[in-house]
């Protein structure tokens, strides 16, 4: 009888033990079942999309034409030949003569990557549901182009404008212009301005970015939303072949800060 | 009579106090079976639906890892490279400056008695370095005064400022920090 008397309060206390010790576990072993079970159809809708827009974007890519105006602004290789042509056309329409063009390749490694900083493009995390990016940076290379010129202040100054505004990325890095046109006594240059005309430098950088592989697509946000950046392509397309030649009109001031 | 009325009676009582007795354990050993047998089912059926969950999760982590294979190639380099040149190009094309227009803000402000013979800008370093001659100091000092309110320049030194002796006027050389 005395054994009775305890049975019932001996059951309640291996339920309440196993309640704590299985059931609370397998209860909340499930939650999270559940909550990663939305986190990976989550992902797997991603996923699904991602595909679908690789393959939506690209086929849109290929019947752009503002794609080729892009590599046409920003090419993939070093392209002296274009650059050659494109400054003496400008150098002809701006009445400047061209007297020596020097290309030079700029050697700049990219920048280091400092100590605990992961570098662009980098996956941080290969855990499919947790995936964590670096977005990737591209990375331009250079060349210079040094020219030596001679001609009127005004058809430099025209230069200098259309040079700046040359259908290709680039940017002038310097000039100088020079009203010294020999040296008295010195031996006459075959190659010095004609009396009047004025020696001038400049020097432009012109970027190309070399193609390469990329090995994720969630790196690129495009890919996640399916959605492309044409309007930029678009107005390098209207830009293209069209560079806007300096007015021959000056405004307002002293013609030329050389002369009185 | 009554002690014998007495005696049946606690008899009664013993036999109905131990048939509620047998009543309560019997209902006690119920409530403990179902305790049981529910702590069974519940962890059982968590357990279960733990595995459930687990397989889908599986099977879709096997589908994402089989389309993730498709996440490179040429159409992801194709539309990756265009992407990253528009974005060097938008960069670009905002920041370019015609360089002519310092030529122009130059010719605004240049005073009559002062001339240049030479002028250059380095875009790096952001100077502009010019030499001329002026007819005389304070045409200089109007022409230097009238440098520094040209709201691109930031600040102005003199290198060097001589009179000529024989053709007369200042010959000087003027550096100037862009903003």
């Amino acid at each position: 009888m005395g054994l009775k008397k305890y049975l019932f309060p001996l059951f309640l206390l291996l339920f309440v033990f196993s309640a704590v010790q299985y059931i609370r576990p397998a209860v909340v072993a499930v939650n999270g079942k559940v909550a990663l079970k939305k986190t990976t159809q989550d992902k797997l809708h991603a996923t699904e999309m991602t595909v679908k827009n690789i393959g939506s974007l690209s086929s849109g890519l290929a019947g752009n034409a503002g794609v080729n105006a892009v590599y046409s602004f920003l090419p993939s290789s070093i392209d002296h030949d274009r650059v050659v042509d494109k400054l003496n056309y400008v150098a002809v329409h701006d009445g400047v003569t061209i007297s020596n063009l020097t290309f030079s390749e700029n050697a700049g490694a990219p920048a280091p990557t400092p100590a605990g900083v992961p570098a662009p493009g980098s996956v941080l995390s290969t855990d499919a549901l947790a995936i964590s990016l670096v977005p990737p940076t591209a990375s331009p290379e250079t060349y210079s182009v040094s020219v030596s010129m001679n001609g009127s202040y005004e058809s430099m100054k025209k230069f200098l404008h259309d040079v700046s505004a040359l259908d290709r990325m680039s940017v002038v890095t310097g000039f100088s212009i020079d009203a010294k046109t020999g040296t008295e006594g010195a031996v006459p240059d075959p190659h010095a301005p004609a009396n009047g005309d004025f020696l001038g430098t400049l020097k432009l950088d012109f970027t190309y970015l070399p193609k390469t592989t990329y090995a994720n697509a969630y790196l690129f946000p495009m890919f996640a939303t399916g959605s492309i950046d044409t309007k930029t392509s678009d107005a390098l397309l209207a830009k293209l072949g069209s560079i806007q030649l300096a007015p021959d009109q000056d405004p307002a001031g002293r013609a030329n800060p050389f002369k009185h | 009579m009554s002690g014998i009325n007495l005696s049946q009676s606690a008899m009664q009582n013993e036999r109905v106090q131990a048939t509620a007795g047998r009543s309560r354990f019997g209902a006690r050993l119920v409530w403990s079976a179902v305790l049981v047998l529910l702590a069974a089912m519940t962890w059982g059926g968590a357990t279960c639906y733990d595995g459930w969950l687990q397989s889908g999760i599986d099977g879709m982590m096997t589908t994402i890892k089989t389309k993730e294979s498709g996440f490179n190639g040429d159409d992801v380099d194709r539309v990756a490279d265009f992407s990253l040149r528009v974005d060097l190009l938008k960069q670009n094309l905002a920041g370019k400056p015609d360089v002519s227009t310092l030529l122009t803000e130059l010719q605004e402000v240049m005073f009559d008695g002062v001339v240049l013979s030479k002028y250059t800008y380095d875009q790096t370093t952001g100077v502009i370095e010019m030499v001329g001659s002026a007819d005389s100091f304070r045409s200089l000092a109007q022409q230097l005064v009238a440098f520094r309110k040209l709201p691109k320049f930031s600040s102005l030194s003199v290198g060097d400022a001589s009179r000529h002796e024989d053709k007369g006027g200042v010959d000087f050389s003027v550096k100037v920090k862009l903003k």
